[in-house]
């Protein structure tokens, strides 16, 4: 009978380490603070927003061409206007990133003649970056490091998933943060490296059908040159 | 003959010497067939004697005169009872009845010796014979994927998964031996024919304290056909949808000094192809033949040699296609695996009911696989493994009363392992020993308790306990606990692997190899930069699991039966790569890391019905619930990103959290087998369903959280008819699928599959019959 009572507080113990207990969410700092017109709460601190620099614009950009034809030509964007810029035309201004393959190259260093710089920045959503970081960019092949934007599967922007889909997919987190070519800060995300962005999920075993080398981009630039990116 | 006539003459004077109030009881014990039972257990109740008989099934014991009751019992069979007043010397003879086919079962694998079902107080499933003959089935996943709580995964070959933990940490034993050659962690388990199997084992839960490493999630052990007594001889051919031919030759031997039993099997596909558009086919061309032998000797009165020996060879054909150079090429992929063993176990059991046994057992395992490419025949890729495994261990069984039995062992693994991938050849040796001790309670309360230690060359030791309690508190009622530790070492490729991939251009070291490989890039000046100081990597530790079991199980009478368990596994230390260092290719070396804690945990039951006469009804249903701890603590911080719809990323948040890879939350089955005595027939119809379960990482976050990862769930049908002839003769026909379901997620599941099979089983009773006239008696 003893042994039964003991059986009974095991199982009962058992029973207990079963059910897992739930860690408390931190309260939002905001909720207890009032702000005065014209500004608004973040992080627990009234801001004035008022004079806040602008906001930012998402736009998109569809379908860049990125070496289609695998000929080692490369397709040079500007984000500050939104425009591909035909390879004859570009200068050290015009133009800020350009494609290839899944290289992105920058107007800087070993790549081009302007001052563009970049980081990757991982664990980060595009939507929450709401400041720039002010340190951190690199041009490409600075000081024999390569792009600024690093190249090979889980290094950059892409992971390869390999056979048998040989899909190339945009890693979830990474946003890219650029100087571009006049300045200002910018941030992008890549959503697609395939023709009209489609839903890679619905291959799993064979290639996707859309042809690759097809960038969808979303980006965002502050014109007034300050690391605001609300 | 002179030394047996002064053993007796000393033997005789020793009685009329020393008392003459003692007698001596002799006799001999026999069993089904008139064979004789050796290690029965005589007990004399009043005199507090217990003894054993010998080889020959006899025994002797001396006793004071006057009223003896005498139990004689052997496991398997009914025991018998005689209460008789000894007043001279007095011989008897025992004839013990086998018990029904539902109370026949006798569990090994629970505690490394014969226990009946009832005193077990695991979770534990045995697999007849007649229930594997009833399903059609040809290899073993068939009729485990058919278990209440166990699934079939596809990773690097067809495995298991049971508690929702898969293949790598499920134990595969043949005559409670490990099959060795898994690949990455997945024993294939279609490498294991169904025929020559007498029952299956399947504990559920840890049984690392008896068995070590691999047995964290549970242990299935699969235990080959015994001869009876006489002669036996068994062949059968079965021929199935995509070419497949199974045959099957078997016969054996029994008398009351030796047996014998062999078999032979020969198994071939012509393969299957679920994805036209690829060139290579889901399920490859191949051919396999397995063969063993187990030959039994009794040696002197108490004594027993065992020999065993088995062979498997397999050659798989297919094609494949690869990328170079951005163009695909075709190329022939071959595949040859060979493996074998060889055992010796002496045996020893005392009058007292003691027992040792000392076992040495070799195993060796080789798999080639090379790619050429069709065009010029040129060799694309070449891969070896090969794996020997020499063990050397003993056990001693010591009988403590008539309730208390205490089984410990102890042994020495040597391991060495050749491969391409690998650095040159590696050795390993492990040195264990266990304990157990298994109580019985006036046959209501079972408790089983106890240890085994493991010591190894290079990882670190394992010490995993286990403690299960059984209480029955009436006949029909029981209730089972238990709780242990199990753990999985780290395998090969974890320790040793050496490997680079020759186009991507990233490097893989085992855990073993990684700071001395590291320092060999930097010297090469191939390292752009470390990720973290090689200093700081440590000795990789073992998986380790501490696991939970409850349940209860209501029996009335033998035509009803219901059985619930609780389960609940933490694992620690799971074991992932990770990169450790970036190179000046722009690629990462990754190493092995001791890093998640995961948890499965969950409800499986049970029904058993026999409605009328001949119907038997089961129906069995699990829930599963798994997590990785870490992944819910980064969903609960909101660090979780995944690209959502149209691509755009967003948060995923805990209540998206789908938990592991390849979990299905429910399964079930339900199987109505119909057994005709009067025509001999039987029709058995089962139905499986697998619920939808994650197949990958489809939106880059890491983790199940998207509607797009899940493989939508299905049933399989199957119904198997079977007609007896002539007493000797079976005839089968299957379909296996009825409903065509497919799965591309399951290459193991083409669709509907025909099954045809005839075999001829010619027993003892049947040979029997044709010599009575020239029997022997006894």
């Amino acid at each position: 009978m003893k042994l039964f009572k003991l059986s009974i507080i095991l199982f009962s113990a058992l029973l207990f380490a079963a059910s897992c207990d739930e860690e408390e969410q931190l309260p939002d700092p905001c909720d207890t603070v009032v702000c005065n017109a014209g500004e608004e709460c973040q992080n627990g601190t009234c801001v004035d927003t008022t004079t806040a620099p602008p906001l930012v614009t998402v736009k998109t950009a569809n379908d860049i061409p990125a070496d289609v034809n695998m000929n080692e030509t490369k397709t040079y964007f500007s984000l500050a206007t939104g425009q591909i810029i035909d390879s004859a035309d570009i200068s050290a201004t015009n133009w800020d990133i350009a494609f290839a393959g899944t290289s992105i190259f920058l107007n800087g260093g070993s790549s081009g003649n302007g001052t563009v710089t970049a980081q990757v920045l991982s664990a980060t959503l595009f939507t929450e970056l709401e400041t720039a970081p002010t340190t951190g960019y690199v041009t490409d092949d600075e000081s024999g490091t390569g792009l600024a934007i690093p190249t090979g599967s889980g290094n950059g922007w892409y992971s390869y998933v390999g056979p048998p889909t040989h899909k190339i997919e945009p890693i979830a987190g990474v946003v890219i943060m650029l100087k571009i070519a006049n300045g200002n800060y910018a941030k992008m995300e890549i959503l697609s490296y395939y023709q009209g962005n489609p839903d890679l999920s619905q291959y799993t075993v064979s290639p996707p059908v859309e042809p690759s080398r097809y960038y969808t981009i979303r980006y965002a630039v502050q014109t007034d040159g300050s690391t605001s990116l609300k | 003959m002179h030394l047996k006539l002064y053993i007796l003459s000393i033997f005789l004077l020793a009685i009329v010497f020393t008392n003459a109030n003692e007698v001596t009881i002799s006799g001999s014990v026999y069993g089904e067939n008139k064979s004789s039972l050796a290690f029965a257990k005589i007990h004399l109740i009043d005199a507090s004697i217990l003894t054993t008989t010998n080889t020959k099934g006899e025994f002797t014991v001396h006793t004071k005169k006057g009223k003896q009751k005498i139990i004689i019992s052997y496991i398997g069979y009914v025991p018998d009872t005689l209460s008789i007043d000894v007043i001279k010397d007095t011989s008897l003879i025992f004839f013990l009845k086998p018990e029904s086919i539902a109370l026949r079962d006798v569990i090994v694998t629970a505690s490394r010796s014969s226990k009946t079902n009832q005193s077990i107080s695991v979770p534990v499933i045995v697999v007849n014979q007649e229930d594997i003959q009833s399903s059609g089935v040809i290899r073993l996943n068939e009729i485990l994927e058919e278990q209440t709580g166990l699934q079939i995964v596809e990773d690097h070959g067809t495995g298991l998964q049971m508690q929702g933990l898969s293949a790598d940490y499920i134990e595969i034993l043949v005559d409670g031996e490990p099959i060795i050659g898994r690949n990455a962690g997945t024993l294939d388990l279609r490498r294991i024919s169904v025929n020559n199997i007498d029952k299956i084992e399947i504990i559920k839960g840890p049984v690392s304290s008896l068995y070590g490493s691999d047995a964290l999630a549970g242990v299935i052990n699969i235990i080959t056909s015994e001869p009876i007594n006489g002669w036996n001889a068994e062949t059968g051919y079965k021929f199935r949808s995509y070419n497949t031919h199974d045959l099957n030759l078997a016969g054996g031997y029994k008398n009351n000094k030796l047996s014998v039993q062999s078999s032979f099997n020969r198994l071939s596909s012509s393969g299957y192809d679920l994805q036209p558009e690829s060139i290579a086919l889901t399920s490859p061309k191949f051919k396999n033949y397995s063969a063993r032998i187990n030959m039994g000797f009794l040696i002197k009165e108490r004594s027993k040699l065992s020999l065993s020996s088995d062979v498997f060879n397999e050659t798989q054909l297919n094609q494949e296609s690869i990328l170079i150079d951005s163009d695909y090429k075709t190329g022939t992929y071959t595949e040859q695996v060979f493996n074998t063993s060889a055992k010796a176990t002496y045996k020893y059991w005392s009058k007292k009911g003691h027992q040792i046994q000392i076992t040495n057992r070799f195993t060796l395992y080789d798999n080639v696989s090379e790619i050429r490419l069709v065009e010029d025949n040129s060799d694309y890729s070449y891969e070896s493994f090969k794996q020997i495994l020499n063990s050397t261990y003993g056990q001693f069984d010591l009988e403590l009363k008539r309730n208390i039995q205490i089984i410990s062992g102890a042994g020495l693994d040597y391991e060495n392992v050749f491969s391409s991938r690998y650095n040159d050849e590696d050795a390993f040796v492990r040195g264990y020993f266990f304990s157990q001790l298994d109580w019985t309670f006036q046959d209501r309360l079972f408790l089983s308790t106890g240890f085994r230690f493991d010591g190894h060359s290079i990882y670190k030791e394992q010490f995993s306990p286990k403690t299960s309690i059984k209480y029955m508190p009436l006949k029909w009622l029981s209730f089972k606990a238990s709780i242990g530790s199990g753990y999985k070492a780290p395998d090969f490729r974890q320790l040793v692997l050496n490997f680079t991939n020759p186009i991507v251009g990233y490097s893989v070291f085992g855990n073993y190899l990684v700071k001395e490989s590291l320092s060999q890039l930097e010297e090469q000046g191939l390292i752009a930069s470390y990720l973290i100081d090689p200093e700081s990597i440590a000795i990789l530790k073992n998986e380790v699991s501490w696991a939970f079991n409850g349940g209860f199980a209501i029996e009335p009478n033998s035509k009803f039966m219901v059985e619930g368990n609780w389960f609940r596994n933490q694992i620690n230390n799971l074991i992932e790569t990770s990169a450790v260092a970036r190179k000046t290719n722009g690629q990462n070396v990754f190493t092995y890391f001791n890093i998640n804690k995961v948890i499965t945990q969950g409800i499986e039951t049970n029904i058993k019905i026999t409605p009328i006469e001949g119907f038997q009804i089961t129906a069995g249903y699990q829930f599963l619930d798994t997590k990785d701890l870490d992944a819910v603590k980064k969903y609960k911080n909101g660090e979780i990103i995944g690209r959502g719809t149209d691509n755009i990323q967003r948060k995923y948040n805990l209540s998206e959290y789908g938990g592991l890879y390849n979990k299905s939350k429910h399964t079930a089955n339900l199987k109505i087998i119909y057994t005709n005595e009067k025509y001999d027939f039987s029709i058995s119809v089962r139905n499986l369903y697998r619920g939808k379960f994650g197949f990958g990482d489809i939106n880059n976050s890491g983790y199940l959280d998207d509607e797009r990862e899940y493989a939508k769930g299905y049933y399989n049908l199957d119904i198997t008819l079977q007609k007896e002839l002539f007493e000797f003769i079976n005839i089968l026909f299957s379909i296996d699928n009825i409903t065509n379901a497919t799965n591309e997620f399951l290459p193991s599941m083409p669709g509907r599959i025909y099954t045809m099979g005839i075999s001829f089983q010619l027993n003892n009773n049947l040979i029997n019959k044709l010599k009575q006239n020239n029997n022997e008696t006894i």
